[in-house]
């Protein structure tokens, strides 16, 4: 699977996002403000996402804020920092 | 009027009330980092020192029976023959048990009923546990429960103690300062956390006590119904408690001689605190958090806090906010920078908890 | 004191004052029915599926409650909460020390409902309940017990009304004894249910 696929199973997961389809997230789209309804407990979340499924840790929850703006981010990021 | 007393601290700085209060006075801390400990969490932390537990009992039941023991002998013991109610107040309770799967163990009513049985009262229990407001809540509804002649007299034990489960939570939140926490300071960066048990007896019956209470004249608690994590940034529930506890209580803004802050240390909380005092006309108010002395105690820190803040009252002395160099948050309020002998009559205590809660509480000389 | 509404919602109920609702769901089954009472009430409420099954029950015991209690009639600060059980959020604390137990990052989302006040503040965040609100733990649901409690907030001036009563929740069994308590019917001194 598509990594950007992937992460989209894996945000519907992490988050409880139960009434959200992979295709409804597109890629650019912010994932904070309105688009999902995340908030500062998702943003959490997500950087155990980012250790739970890559084994990428993050030590400053700060930098989640440019990590996390859209599935096309967290893609990048994630193709840099895997192992 | 329904009065308050009897005091009684085990924590990182003492083991009685004018033991912690003389130690704070001192600018002593009990929050340190302890590097030679095998912690699941190494950041700095308010631990008991030296404690010693009651042969067959966990810590958390050792340190409720020995603070309760103590404060029930700051009282008449001709009254341990009335109404009495016990109120424990925690978050957690003995939540180690549950590493091994003891469920039942790790029920906090199991904790109460084993504590109730070692006290030389014959008495009700009640558990209340609502995240860090637990104390205020259990003396406000003890204060209620008392001037309704529900009971004679109620006993309060604020407890929690240290632990793994915890410690990791706080530590998903990145909640947890790397350096002793900061409260109310410019670069303040999360809380410290730490263990205590506090306890105080609320009556009608002034002459309950073997040292002169101090009124309790009530509280508040409030809800902002806006996220379960994070203060409201407006802060409009505990707004709404400081002004009902206020007009209830029929206190002017302008009689509060001292705030006993909730003062965590996180940029939020502490943000929160300052508008909520600004908005309450409550700026100029001579305003500390104690948390700097033992860490966030949580389910204590309540009853730990008006405790010492009922020794403020008794000696006309206030703490400084310890940790705290240079205020820094989004209103400017009074934050104590040095101890300070004023007349102390009149005290506003406030705390804010996960839930979205608030809770407000005034005592009188 | 009479209850102006009654909810009860268990492994073998499901019922808004005395009649039996939905049931297809209510025929005895083990499993927790909390996603199919939510979709029976099609309430649009996202935040739903993050909450855990403490908060879940009693955020659906209250929408259950406004199908005959009108909130609005009330002031927002003027609904007390009381809430008791005896496993406190021992539902969710299992799961946060499993995650601890095997090594693995801990969830901010799980750790946050390992406290039982969780649940009122969902509920006041969907109902705008402002108010005063108390999470007791005791052994066993005793009506007069909790009434004390809600007497208190009459007599003292505190609310006009009550929402609460006992949540219960462990593992597949459940039990919500949800009551709504008017002031008015309070003075009048009925018998409570």
């Amino acid at each position: 699977m598509d990594l950007k696929e992937e992460l989209k199973q894996h945000l519907i997961e992490q988050l409880n996002l139960e009434e959200v389809d992979a295709a409804d997230i597109e890629n650019d789209a912010a994932l904070f403000g309105d688009g999902l309804g995340l908030d500062s407990i998702d943003a959490l979340e997500l950087i155990v996402l980012l250790d739970t499924h890559y084994n990428i840790k993050i030590n400053n929850p700060e930098q989640g804020k440019e990590i996390f703006q859209s599935v096309n981010s967290m893609a990048e990021f994630i193709s840099q920092n895997r192992d | 009027m329904i009065y308050i007393g009897a005091e009684q601290i085990i924590s990182s700085l003492g083991n009685s009330a004018s033991e912690n209060f003389n130690n704070a006075l001192k600018g002593i801390s009990g929050v340190k980092k302890h590097i030679d400990c095998n912690l699941y969490a190494k950041k700095p932390l308010g631990l008991l020192q030296n404690f010693e537990l009651i042969p067959g009992f966990s810590k958390v039941e050792s340190m409720c029976i020995k603070s309760g023991l103590e404060s029930l002998s700051l009282i008449n013991n001709s009254n341990l023959a009335d109404k009495w109610l016990i109120i424990i107040s925690t978050t957690k309770g003995d939540i180690d048990k549950l590493k091994g799967g003891d469920v039942d163990g790790a029920k906090p009513t199991f904790l109460a009923k084993r504590i109730a049985k070692k006290l030389p009262i014959a008495s009700e229990i009640m558990v209340v546990s609502n995240a860090c407001i637990s104390g205020l809540a259990a003396t406000i509804n003890a204060h209620d429960l008392v001037k309704t002649g529900a009971y004679d007299h109620v006993l309060v034990i604020g407890v929690d103690v240290v632990s793994e489960f915890t410690t990791l939570g706080f530590e998903s939140f990145y909640a947890l300062s790397d350096s002793p926490l900061a409260p109310f300071d410019k670069h303040r960066k999360g809380l410290s956390l730490g263990e205590a048990v506090s306890s105080v007896v609320i009556s009608a019956t002034k002459e309950l006590f073997l040292s002169t209470p101090i009124k309790l004249c009530g509280g508040v608690t409030t809800n902002d119904a806006n996220h379960i994590s994070g203060p409201s940034r407006t802060a409009e529930g505990l707004v709404r408690a400081i002004n009902l506890v206020l007009q209830r209580s029929k206190v002017e803004a302008s009689a509060i001689d001292f705030i006993s802050a909730h003062g965590t240390g996180t940029l939020f909380n502490d943000d929160m605190e300052s508008i909520a005092f600004t908005k309450s006309k409550l700026d100029k108010v001579p305003t500390n958090s104690m948390k700097g002395y033992f860490g966030h105690t949580l389910g204590a820190a309540g009853v730990l806090e008006l405790s010492m803040s009922i020794q403020s009252i008794r000696n006309n002395k206030l703490v400084k906010t310890l940790g705290c160099t240079t205020p820094g948050t989004v209103n400017k309020i009074n934050i104590l920078l040095k101890n300070k002998d004023i007349p102390v009559n009149t005290v506003l205590k406030t705390a804010s908890g996960f839930g979205g809660c608030n809770a407000a509480i005034i005592l009188k000389s | 004191m009479k209850a102006k509404a009654i909810v009860r919602i268990s492994n073998t109920k499901i019922e808004l004052n005395g009649n039996v609702q939905f049931k297809h769901i209510a025929d005895g089954r083990r499993e927790l029915p909390l996603k199919l009472i939510y979709n029976e009430l099609e309430i649009n409420y996202p935040k739903f599926y993050k909450m855990d099954n403490l908060s879940k029950l009693g955020f659906l015991g209250v929408e259950m409650l406004k199908k005959v209690i009108d909130f609005n009639s009330f002031e927002s600060d003027r609904i007390a909460q009381i809430f008791q059980n005896s496993y406190s959020s021992l539902d969710t604390d299992v799961v946060h020390q499993q995650l601890i137990n095997e090594e693995k990052m801990p969830s901010p989302a799980i750790f946050v409902y390992t406290l039982p006040n969780i649940v009122m503040g969902e509920i006041a965040i969907r109902n705008k309940f402002y108010g005063e609100n108390l999470f007791t733990l005791v052994d066993e649901f005793l009506p007069q017990k909790w009434i004390q409690l809600v007497s208190l907030q009459f007599k003292a001036g505190k609310a006009d009304a009550v929402v609460g009563g006992w949540i219960e929740i462990f593992k597949n069994n459940f039990d919500l004894r949800l009551f709504f308590i008017d002031k008015l019917d309070y003075q009048v001194g009925f018998k409570v249910i």
